[in-house]
């Protein structure tokens, strides 16, 4: 026993002392970095080494002249926001780093943050005059007001670089179930039908045996016998019959789902067998359905700052197809292609205040609102030239988005749903991309980061195409008809990185700092490395110059095309969640996986998230008083 | 002979309920560890179809390769290893010490403060944790330890109120003639626990050394927002790199999660004997 | 003899006063550390519980009164929180059964009982991370092992991590794994059953349950009870597990909320509308309530347990 302790004293003491040399030579290697700013970052494999080369470039080239110099440190991606938070308010951290969309107002709102407005005006050597606006905007906020961003609001930071959504499709399932694949922008459309032009890829009509007879209508996906209208009765595409997808032309909601019950195993039992596939089409986010109607989660109410949650809006929406029309109500100047506010659109006299009832409907003093007469006479097709255009009320385009996943005996709204989607709860180990690239899902909504990856795994021939829009077709009985009677609004949501810094950081090397950041978002500086790399720029001018590696979707420029309309998600227009989390969570969790009703939801939800605005709303006004 | 055999066969089938069982634990110990393996020596792209395969359909090293070589942290593996052993080993030997020698203290000796001391000490376990990073954040940005391993290393060499605990139960058991024949011999308490005591709580100490330094291995949180630059970044860190912000490189991270836990399950399999016996010396807890 | 006596005495009193300034420096130190690096985080919190505080930064702290612990009395998810959390609690029992199980098996003498008692210790050494992957993958909801095979068999496949029947059984498994059925201290505990009381129990023709449930449960019974509460206190403050087996921390039908992780998401996801003053306020509250708790089981545990 005795013996045996000795050798443990002597093991131990052996071990501290080269612990102790060790450490010795450890904190000399972590005291000697001569870099005076820190840059924190997260990112995959791609992505690490694109910020290495961004902080190599800088630091050989304007660095050097302006004696900056910029060490990169890389963190991991789970608990990234946590650090940033925890280490806001500390001396020691990091001087540059990346906030998502979803963060910024929060950290703006706990207060380790500076606008640089002021720092960059001081810089005149570095020209970020061409980053657009609505990039800006996504980086500004206003901590007194807290309601949406403005574009006259403080700017915190700058972009670094932007992740549009696309539709992935999986090209060879479509082929094997005889879809004919194109790539021809609409306007190129008659041109093509008259075998004067080959499609993007270089392919004239006459390629295709089967086009031989037919004139391809400009759709997304046309099929000329059975095409599937509003819910009515579906089959799969026959033998004979003629089925076209091109990709350079967004699908409406019926030719997405038409589209994508061929390859769902619960609406077509041959799918698993014939294609291997389990789902047609998966998209997480509401916004291209919500958003493509002009409705939205958020209304000013009485256009006095107060949100409410107007996600379930029964009424129409109308589209503004006059060159300007001046709000009744708000005397807001609408443009042509905008939609009307909630108090515009609603028959609420001047004055008056509008009320949120629980099933997400309005009233005006008691009585369930209706739309304006003025609004409501002057509104006709896209062709009429009247002052509005009608589209579908965000209610019902929302329920549209709920029937994809849903169970063939889950009732939305009367109609029941379609089970072409994978529920979101089975994606917490493999991820909606792993099931696109085995081969389960047909068609999937995702950013531009997953590119690399697909092209890495899928095994198929695979492509984008733009996401799904709202679109009326004026005879919906005929496959051949295209002319178009509402023209719902191109929209989907984009994510993106800005680059921030720290009041501390700011107080002690803000120049160089902002200088920095500044170079990074610049056309000449970091955005040109960028794009190079595969990465979308944030100036339009470059995207032309983005270059991807080993594979190359040929429709890629429509990431870019996308770009310009792509907005932020509902994470980025309040500072906090919890508004969110009220509807979301139940949505997501139960009744997107048929554990809940919708009439259920509804009525426990709606009044909860508009009492999480209303507080929110009472705080602000308190704060400015 | 066949006597034998029958008495084989009978035995046999007298425990056999008991093999089952244990091959029954063993499966369900086992399973997770093999999925682990299992996904880290197929190919990235097998790995990200969403379908399952009891063995790789493309046997490939890959992820390993990788885990050893690539620099995502800024560091490698190994040094993210070595990075672990010197910013932890000195704490836990150390704190070690110190929690035997008060653990002798509140079973041996007898002091005014004693009851009050080991009863505050007691209740802290129970207190609530969620201030503890900010203010530990707060407390080490003030007196400059940011970015240095001392918030990992210094509080540690205090001991710990668990090991104190436990120790305590090993020495209140030991024979009061063994403290007063070092007395005879001239030494004092600090002189009886240094010569005596503490050489012959071997078994014990090794059982809490190998329990300490699971947890001090296992730390993310400390290091990852302790030690700020790269050069520092302790294995858990650096592991905790090849999780992904999009697409997760499945094999690469459960290579990077099995050569991260190899070390402690060889350590615990070598050392079991020793945590048994530690164990077993102190276990009887009363009240 | 008297100067002799006095001078023993006055010896002893130095000996005495040596033995009370050694011992309390002795036991200092851990005491030390705790003031210096505990107390601080502790007397902090219990400041910020009764402020507005929505950064790390203190100085931004304004005083509320009770109205943190107010809104911890009345607020529904805390309700929903705790519920969760004894729901989950539901692992420790079981766990103990198990346990206690296992280890009387590897006490008997068999071929291979050692290296079972060896690998049954092993989860308690694995990384939490790792086989929270491993273990989402063998549950996927369609493609996964558990699915794969049932539904090679024919069966419905099981949603067990999005169906909130299912999540928390599935975690319950998970759990109850990793924390290994530390069976080590148990059958430490066993080693040190009488042999002399087993023999005489079974020479009055007592049978292996019997000797189990007469013998070895009560000698062994404060080991069980003391695991019990480690246990019930560990999984009382559950949050990991939970986080990395769900994307949100959520989990269907907010299943898997538990109450630190309710304190964290007040704090870290949520804290510009929660803030740290009711994450503070609730774990006071959390924390004294399960020291109450801790201290009826004890109570309790007087009562059954047998201490001989």
């Amino acid at each position: 026993m005795k013996a045996k302790s000795k050798t443990l004293k002597k093991i131990l003491s052996a071990t501290l002392a080269l612990c102790t040399l060790f450490g010795a030579t450890g904190l000399a290697g972590c005291g000697s970095s001569s870099s005076n700013i820190q840059f924190w970052v997260y990112g995959d494999e791609s992505e690490l080494k694109l910020f290495s080369e961004l902080t190599d470039t800088f630091n050989n080239t304007y660095g050097k002249e302006h004696d900056i110099s910029v060490e990169v440190s890389s963190k991991p991606v789970g608990t990234y926001t946590t650090l940033i938070q925890q280490t806001g308010s500390s001396r020691s951290g990091a001087d540059v780093f990346f906030v998502a969309e979803a963060d910024f107002k929060r950290y703006v709102e706990m207060g380790f943050m500076t606008p640089i407005e002021e720092y960059m005006s001081k810089v005149d050597d570095i020209d970020v005059s061409d980053i657009p606006d609505s990039m800006l905007l996504k980086y500004r906020y206003d901590e007194v007001a807290e309601t949406k961003s403005k574009s006259t609001d403080p700017l915190y930071g700058l972009p670094m670089e932007v992740r549009p959504t696309a539709l992935y499709y999986n090209e060879s399932m479509f082929e094997s179930a005889g879809i004919v694949v194109i790539s021809v922008d609409e306007e190129n459309m008659d041109k093509w039908n008259n075998n004067e032009i080959p499609d993007n890829r270089g392919k004239y009509k006459r390629d295709f045996a089967k086009l031989k007879d037919v004139t391809v209508p400009k759709k997304g996906f046309y099929r000329s016998d059975d095409p599937c209208v509003n819910y009515g009765s579906w089959s799969p595409i026959g033998n004979g019959e003629i089925a076209v997808f091109n990709n350079r032309i967004a699908m409406n909601w019926d030719e997405v789902e038409d589209l994508a019950r061929n390859f769902a195993t619960e609406t077509n039992p041959q799918a698993s067998v014939k294609y291997g596939s389990d789902y047609g089409y998966y998209t997480e986010w509401w916004f291209n359905y919500g958003w493509s109607v002009g409705g939205d989660c958020l209304a000013d109410l009485n256009n006095n700052g107060y949100w409410n949650y107007s996600l379930l809006d029964p009424e129409p929406n109308y589209k503004v197809n006059a060159d300007t029309y001046v709000g009744e109500y708000t005397g807001k100047t609408y443009t042509k292609g905008e939609t009307l506010d909630l108090i515009d659109k609603y028959d609420v006299p001047k004055g008056e205040i509008l009320t949120a009832n629980n099933d997400g409907t309005y009233s005006y003093n008691g009585k369930v609102v209706t739309i304006r007469e003025s609004v409501k006479n002057n509104t006709g097709a896209e062709q009429d030239n009247l002052t509005f255009v009608e589209l579908p009320s965000t209610r019902d385009a929302f329920e549209r988005y709920l029937r994809l996943g849903v169970g063939r005996s889950t009732d939305i709204d009367g109609i029941k749903g379609l089970s072409v989607s994978p529920k979101p709860s089975y994606f917490t180990s493999r991820s909606s991309v792993n099931y696109f690239c085995g081969g389960k899902i047909a068609m999937l909504v995702e950013q531009s980061s997953y590119v690399k990856t697909i092209s890495d795994t899928a095994k198929f021939k695979w492509d984008v195409a733009p996401i799904a829009v709202y679109k009326e077709y004026v005879d919906e009985s005929d496959p051949q008809c295209d002319a178009v009677k509402a023209q719902g609004i191109i929209a989907g949501h984009s994510n993106s990185r800005g680059l921030m810094t720290r009041t501390k950081s700011l107080e002690e090397k803000g120049d160089q700092i902002v200088r920095f950041i500044m170079w990074m978002s610049s056309r000449n500086g970091g955005q040109k490395v960028l794009a190079k790399q595969g990465f979308f720029p944030n100036q339009e001018s470059l995207i032309n110059e983005v270059k991807f590696g080993d594979y190359v979707p040929t429709n890629i420029r429509h990431f870019a095309e996308a770009m310009k309309y792509q907005k932020a998600g509902d994470w980025w227009y309040l500072k906090n969640f919890t508004w969110i989390d009220v509807w979301a969570v139940p949505l997501n969790s139960n009744v997107r996986n048929d554990l809940m009703g919708y009439k259920e939801w509804i009525l426990s939800t709606v009044s909860d998230s508009n009492e999480d605005l209303y507080d929110n709303y009472i705080k602000a006004e308190n704060k400015k008083k | 002979m066949t006597e034998n055999k029958n008495k084989r066969l009978q035995n046999f089938k007298n425990n056999l309920g008991n093999y089952i069982i244990t091959f029954l634990v063993v499966f369900v110990v086992f399973f997770p560890i093999y999925i682990v393996v299992d996904t880290s020596f197929q190919t990235e792209a097998e790995a990200n179809l969403a379908e399952f395969h009891w063995l790789p359909q493309q046997f490939s090293v890959e992820g390993y390769v990788s885990v050893f070589t690539s620099r995502l942290a800024g560091i490698n593996l190994m040094q993210g290893l070595f990075n672990t052993l010197w910013i932890y080993l000195p704490g836990v030997i150390i704190g070690i010490y110190t929690s035997a020698m008060a653990a002798f203290a509140y079973a041996k000796m007898h002091f005014k403060l004693k009851n009050v001391m080991f009863s505050i000490l007691l209740s802290t376990i129970m207190l609530p944790n969620s201030m503890a990073t900010i203010a530990q954040v707060l407390l080490y940005d003030s007196i400059g330890w940011m970015n240095t391993p001392w918030p990992l290393m210094i509080p540690r060499m205090f001991g710990s109120i668990g090991i104190v605990f436990f120790m305590r139960q090993f020495y209140v058991k030991l024979p009061d003639d063994l403290i007063d024949a070092g007395k005879i011999d001239g030494l004092g308490f600090f002189g009886v626990f240094n010569r005596i005591i503490f050489p012959m709580s071997g078994t014990v100490i090794v059982a809490q050394f190998i329990l300490t330094f699971i947890s001090a291995y296992n730390d993310y949180l400390g290091p990852l927002l302790f030690c700020q630059s790269a050069s520092m970044y302790t294995l858990q860190v650096a592991l905790a790199m090849f999780a992904g912000p999009y697409a997760q490189n499945w094999p690469l991270r459960m290579a990077g999660a099995f050569v991260g836990m190899a070390p402690l399950i060889i350590m615990y399999v070598a050392m079991q004997k020793y945590i048994r016996k530690g164990l077993a010396i102190s276990s009887s807890v009363k009240g | 003899m008297k100067g002799n006596d006095k001078l023993k005495r006055n010896g002893m009193k130095m000996m005495r006063r040596q033995e009370e300034i050694v011992g309390t420096l002795m036991a200092m130190i851990p005491f030390v550390g705790f003031l210096i690096f505990s107390l601080y985080p502790m007397v902090l919190s219990f400041i910020v519980s009764f402020t507005e505080l929505k950064s790390y930064d203190t100085s931004r702290m304004i005083f509320v009164g009770l109205e943190n612990y107010k809104f911890v009395f009345t607020n529904k998810w805390v309700r929903v929180s705790l519920l969760n959390t004894l729901e989950y609690c539901i692992s420790v029992p079981i766990n103990v059964v198990i346990a206690v199980f296992l280890a009387h098996l590897f006490s008997k003498n068999f071929l291979g009982s050692k290296f079972g008692s060896v690998i049954a210790y092993l989860p308690t050494v694995c990384s939490v991370v790792a086989v929270t992957l491993a273990f989402q993958w063998i549950f996927e909801a369609n493609y996964g092992v558990v699915n794969s095979i049932i539904s090679s068999l024919g069966g419905q496949k099981i949603d067990f991590m999005g169906n909130p029947h299912w999540f928390m059984p599935t975690v319950l498994v998970l759990s109850i794994w990793m924390r290994g059925t530390n069976i080590l201290e148990l059958q430490a505990a066993m080693s040190n059953v009488d042999k002399s009381l087993k023999e005489a129990a079974e020479l009055d023709g007592a049978n292996g349950r019997q000797v189990f449930f007469h013998v070895i449960l009560p000698t062994i019974s404060p080991t069980v009870f003391y695991i019990f509460i480690t246990w019930l206190v560990v999984a009382l403050q559950e949050m990991t597990v939970m986080q990395l087996v769900t994307n949100n921390g959520i989990g269907p039908d907010f299943k898997a909320m538990t109450i630190t992780y309710y304190i964290y998401r007040m704090g870290i996801t949520n804290n510009v509308t929660e803030g740290f003053g009711r994450a503070c306020a609730l774990s006071w509250v959390f924390a004294i309530a399960v020291m109450i708790l801790s201290r009826i089981l004890f109570k309790i545990s007087d009562k059954v347990v047998s201490y001989d």
